[in-house]
């Protein structure tokens, strides 16, 4: 799976699961979490859309604003973890 | 040994003195940790002498049980479930324990310590526990590997400036500090002088003062006092509590930093949070991001697996229920700690339920009537919680009553308001330019101020004091 069609899997679940809202203008390098555009709460939906969209398993701890604060953020961090496997 | 007394200065000093003259003769890095676990173990004896040895015990255990768990094919499961009862159960065994030694102390008037030692509850047991907890996660979750180092891993839990009251560490951030060449640059030493100084205007002047002027007297009776009063009351102790603690944090970061050490920032100016979730990244930032990493996001995982959509019901209430009982219990286990932590919890499932009606926005786009209506319900919500955190649950129904039924216009002491006001300046300016330390760049003449003043106000105070303050969190 290329970066695109990981991104573009990215941004349907982010403005149709979590902002609820899939005509918002979101950047990809938009702030998600620290910007108080989503609460911190539901960071836990990201980790298990993850487990259900792409295999993948990310540790709790590493489910962090830091980590993955933005849909580039979590792009990135979902093709590290694939190509890791 | 209170870390605000001569004694823990000449002891961090001679610690300071052999660890550095150890780094400067290039003797091996184990021989440096070697002299701090053996420091941190004195430091622990000095409040009961077996203490040390109980931690030994503790840390072979979590040692052994984190190798086997790492060589284990099939039964981690198992191994990592044992490892959790056992740090449970340690911390279990003395927080009932400490109960039961209490009951016994009041009901026939003898101190049983002599005969039963075994039954207190050591200070910073129940940090130790979860620091020992984490290692095990990690190592089952693959973040980490167990130490092959028997010193270093005994050095992460009883390392003595976090010993005590924490913060808590992780062992995969804490571990490799350890295995690194000791390095205090400049930098580092003017930043852990500087914490050191933060936390002593904190603690030792700020909580000082108050402690003198005992503005949280009237909790203790409640049934004797107006609302105003109680409320005043309530609000001194809250900003009491912060500064003790966040000047204990500070302090103990300071001189952690003086070895090479860093430890975690634990609190971050909680009083100018925006929501709760906010508050709770600023507050005890160590131990929320612990129920956060280890008990909130897998149990909400858990629950978000079987039906995805947040709108479920037991998805938006058990995960924050669960969590902050568990963190209510943690701080100390009584009924009056388990309501503090189901409010908290029932407080983060309304917050949760009202992002659901909210239309995503950024929070510089909220409008200002609404962020100033966030400020105060969180204030008066989290002020109601604390009611039970501080007092037994037949007070607190007093408390109540008191604060809706009794506006008799007794006056409160006006004097701790400048207190009060001096410790939101302080976190103001830190939020405002959103530097811990920002206090540093101040001109040369507003800081050498800072370095005579603070000195000179530590010491007033503690004259003025009859004991220096111990402060133990919970």
């Amino acid at each position: 799976m290329d970066r695109n069609e990981t991104m573009q899997k990215v941004r349907a679940f982010t403005l149709k699961e979590l902002l609820k809202n899939p005509d918002y203008v979101l950047k990809n390098d938009e702030p998600l979490f620290s910007s108080g555009l989503i609460d911190s709460f539901a960071m836990a939906q990201v980790g298990v859309f993850i487990e259900t969209e792409f295999n993948l398993y990310i540790p709790d701890p590493e489910l962090t604003v830091e980590n993955m604060d933005t849909v580039e953020q979590i792009t990135d961090k979902i093709l590290t973890g694939l190509a890791e496997r | 040994m209170a870390i605000l007394s001569l004694e823990f200065l000449l002891f961090v000093l001679a610690t300071l003195a052999v660890y550095y003259m150890l780094a400067y003769l290039g003797a091996p890095r184990t021989v440096q940790n070697l002299i701090l676990l053996s420091a941190s173990y004195f430091f622990y004896s000095q409040t009961f002498l077996y203490y040390p040895l109980l931690l030994i015990a503790i840390t072979a255990v979590d040692y052994g049980l984190a190798h086997w768990l790492h060589k284990s094919k099939s039964g981690k499961r198992a191994i990592l479930r044992l490892g959790i009862l056992f740090n449970i159960g340690m911390m279990a065994w003395f927080l009932i324990g400490g109960k039961a030694l209490q009951g016994m102390i009041d009901f026939t008037k003898v101190n049983p310590l002599d005969i039963m030692p075994l039954l207190v509850l050591p200070i910073g047991m129940s940090y130790y526990a979860l620091n020992g907890i984490s290692y095990l996660l990690d190592i089952n979750l693959r973040l980490a590997k167990p130490s092959t180092n028997f010193v270093d891993f005994a050095l992460y839990l009883a390392w003595f400036p976090k010993l005590l009251n924490g913060p808590l560490e992780r062992a995969r951030k804490f571990l490799p500090m350890l295995a690194e060449k000791l390095i205090v640059d400049n930098e580092t030493l003017a930043r852990s002088l500087t914490l050191i100084l933060v936390g002593l205007f904190r603690t030792a002047i700020l909580g000082g003062a108050l402690t003198l002027l005992r503005p949280a007297l009237p909790l203790g009776d409640p049934g004797s006092h107006g609302a105003l009063v109680l409320l005043w009351a309530l609000v001194s102790y809250m900003i009491y509590l912060y500064n003790q603690f966040a000047g204990y944090t500070d302090i103990v970061r300071g001189v952690s930093g003086l070895f090479g050490i860093e430890l975690t920032r634990n609190f971050n100016s909680p009083f100018f949070s925006k929501d709760f979730s906010d508050f709770w990244q600023r507050w005890h930032i160590s131990l929320s991001q612990w129920l956060r990493d280890y008990i909130y996001m897998p149990v909400s995982r858990a629950f978000l697996r079987k039906n995805p959509s947040r709108t479920n019901i037991p998805n938006l209430i058990f995960p924050p229920l669960a969590t902050m009982i568990a963190s209510g219990l943690w701080h100390s286990a009584d009924l009056n700690h388990l309501l503090w932590g189901a409010l908290m919890g029932a407080f983060i499932v309304i917050e949760n339920v009202r992002m659901l009606f909210r239309p995503a926005q950024a929070q510089a786009a909220i409008p200002l009537w609404r962020r100033i209506a966030d400020k105060v319900w969180l204030a008066a919500f989290m002020g109601a919680a604390t009611v039970p955190f501080v007092m037994d649950l037949t007070q607190a129904r007093v408390f109540f009553r008191q604060v809706v039924k009794n506006w008799d216009g007794q006056m409160f002491d006006l004097r701790v308001a400048p207190l009060l006001l001096l410790s939101l300046l302080v976190d103001w300016i830190q939020y405002r330019n959103n530097d811990e330390l920002t206090f540093r760049k101040w001109r040369v003449w507003a800081r050498v101020i800072l370095l005579a003043a603070i000195p000179l106000g530590v010491i007033v105070i503690d004259q003025l004091q009859s004991a220096p303050p111990v402060f133990v969190y919970p």
